[in-house]
């Protein structure tokens, strides 16, 4: 049997770490969850996710483009994509390529749309 | 389009003085209003290079077109020049001093120095001036009254009275000095009626009559200017008041749309996933209902992504903030990071590009803003397999940007509304098309390309599609 793909989430706010906990298990994704950037970079070490979720807003502004920023420097080999608010890219320069990222989520996210471009991603069938 | 550099432009005369004394922001003339000392001593010095020129032209008129003999010219042009070259230092203290912005307390004491003394003189330049024109008989002695005025504007009524008392001294002087003939009388035939000296009797009324229209005008103009800076001055603190209020709201709608979008898409993501069937199957009514609640959640994230980029757009600083950027990379960067949004309605987007990169002058974010909304735009009003086109092309000096799409199109009516504020177009319904929406994305993205230099533009055709596009000058790299 195929090994489950492990998604790890990085947000401070509960709720949508819970809502896209739902949306990945139901997809067959096993998920991890860290509240905040700190705790993210220590969990990617711990839990070697296959991919990685992660809120630009979270306890310091932009500080999720500091976490990518951190994981490319750290050579992570998995796509990582960035959680955003609508307005938050009118009010900061986010760079997806600068910032290694594999491609950017609006919230609220689209279960489909968000579970179709990660299993195309992992090669998930 | 509303020109607003028409405003003032009423009459013949009005254009010209705002010609030749229009202030560096185009604004109407501040001569010797300005509130700032520096500008008051720059204007001034401008009016004297005027007065030093009018009396060598005014001087050779009068001996050589109109020959009025017994005139000294050469007196009065030394007397010019000497007031051009005490002026031309005058100038280049005052020129860049408005450049200027810290200034110490001893480099305003040496402006305010400068203006008085500059007024001292001129009572004495055109006390001699006056001397050389025929003295007490001469036309030219209401200048004095001119000078008044200008002091009264310049300062307060207290030290206009001490350069009204000044005045009137001086003239006092010069018509007992002509009187009594303590200096040579000089009286040019033609510019006044007579070459015999005054009489007492003369002296006294000249004296009498012009004392009271030194006072009178001194008081007179003393009086309107005290009014017309508490009027200023009212002006300046309700401006405070309101810039003031201004900042709370800015901060009061930053706090609240940060408050409002977590809670917002945590509820709508919840109810995607219920709707999904993630927490077990629900029924139709269930489904109706929370797709109900969606579509308004989604009407709702889409005004405030609206009122964010308003806000954004509000305080954005166009000249600080400014920067050279391609246009080229930027668009395959909107495309590549909206691939969900393309593919959640299956459309076919096509990009095209001119050869060579094209670079723009200003705010990235903003200017990704005004494509990504044309974008959102074609994806949102376009049934499901749509063909979009986002292409980009020299335009002359100007780069155009277009969205295109087959989508529900515009009516030809509805077209003109647009870019307005606050404009929800009607009869848009169709299915397969999603037309919730704040009604200011479109006014945002011309806010945007506006105040870029650039306009906007749209085609369409009911049914058949529209292009959406703006224009924006190319930036030369140097």
């Amino acid at each position: 049997m195929e090994q489950k793909k492990v998604i790890l989430i990085i947000d401070d706010d509960p709720d949508i770490r819970s809502a896209l906990r739902v949306m990945l298990e139901s997809a067959g994704f096993v998920v991890g969850e860290a509240a905040n950037g700190e705790e993210g970079l220590k969990a990617v070490q711990r839990i070697q996710p296959d991919a990685v979720i992660i809120d630009l807003m979270m306890e310091n502004v932009d500080s999720g483009s500091q976490v990518a920023i951190k994981l490319k420097e750290d050579k992570y080999p998995g796509p990582m994509y960035m959680l955003s608010s609508a307005g938050d890219a009118v009010r900061y320069n986010i760079d997806a390529r600068e910032l290694g990222l594999a491609g950017i989520f609006q919230k609220p996210v689209d279960p489909k749309v968000f579970i179709s471009t990660l299993k195309a991603k992992l090669g998930v069938a | 389009m509303a020109d607003s550099s028409g405003k003032y432009s009423q009459s013949v005369l009005s254009k010209i003085i705002r010609f030749f004394l229009r202030d560096e922001e185009g604004s109407f003339p501040v001569f010797l209003h300005s509130l700032r000392l520096e500008d008051q001593l720059y204007d001034f010095t401008i009016v004297r290079f005027s007065v030093a020129f009018l009396i060598i032209a005014g001087s050779l008129f009068a001996k050589y077109i109109l020959e009025i003999s017994q005139l000294n010219h050469y007196a009065l042009i030394i007397l010019a020049i000497i007031l051009f070259f005490a002026n031309t230092i005058n100038f280049l203290i005052a020129y860049p001093a408005r450049k200027k912005k810290e200034k110490s307390s001893a480099y305003r004491f040496l402006l305010i120095f400068i203006l008085h003394l500059s007024i001292a003189t001129d009572f004495i330049f055109l006390t001699i001036a006056l001397w050389l024109v025929g003295g007490v008989y001469s036309p030219f002695q209401t200048f004095f009254i001119f000078h008044v005025i200008i002091a009264s504007v310049l300062f307060s009524p207290l030290i206009s009275f001490a350069y009204t008392i000044y005045g009137y001294l001086l003239f006092l002087t010069l018509a007992i000095v002509s009187w009594k003939q303590w200096l040579p009388p000089i009286f040019p035939i033609g510019a006044v009626p007579s070459d015999a000296p005054p009489t007492g009797k003369y002296i006294i009324t000249v004296a009498v009559v012009q004392g009271l229209l030194f006072f009178l005008t001194a008081s007179l103009t003393t009086h309107l200017m005290y009014f017309l800076r508490e009027g200023q001055r009212q002006i300046v603190r309700i401006n405070k008041d309101l810039e003031r209020l201004c900042d709370q709201r800015k901060g009061f709608l930053q706090i609240a749309l940060h408050n409002l979008r977590a809670p917002i898409s945590a509820i709508a993501m919840h109810l995607q996933n219920l709707l999904y069937g993630y927490g077990g199957e629900l029924n139709d009514n269930q489904k109706s209902w929370v797709q109900r609640s969606l579509t308004r959640i989604d009407e709702l994230i889409s005004f405030l992504h609206d009122l964010e980029n308003l806000s954004v757009m509000e305080n954005a600083d166009l000249l600080r903030e400014a920067n050279e950027f391609g246009l080229n990379d930027l668009i395959e960067k909107i495309i590549e990071e909206n691939q969900d949004l393309i593919l959640s309605k299956n459309h076919e987007i096509k990009i095209e590009l001119p050869e060579g990169k094209i670079f723009i002058l200003g705010i990235q974010r903003l200017i990704r803003e005004a494509i990504l909304n044309f974008l959102t735009n074609a994806i949102k009003y376009t049934p499901p397999n749509g063909k979009i086109i986002v292409r980009a092309y020299r335009y002359s000096s100007c780069v155009r940007v277009e969205v295109e799409d087959n989508g529900i199109g515009i009516s030809k009516e509805d077209i003109p509304k647009l870019f307005r504020e606050f404009v929800r177009l009607k009869n848009q319904k169709r299915e397969g098309v999603d037309t919730t929406g704040s009604g200011l994305g479109l006014f945002i993205v011309r806010q945007v390309i506006e105040s870029h230099g650039g306009k906007v533009f749209v085609k369409s055709e009911p049914g058949k599609g529209s292009i959406f596009g703006f224009e924006l000058p190319i930036h030369i790299k140097k």
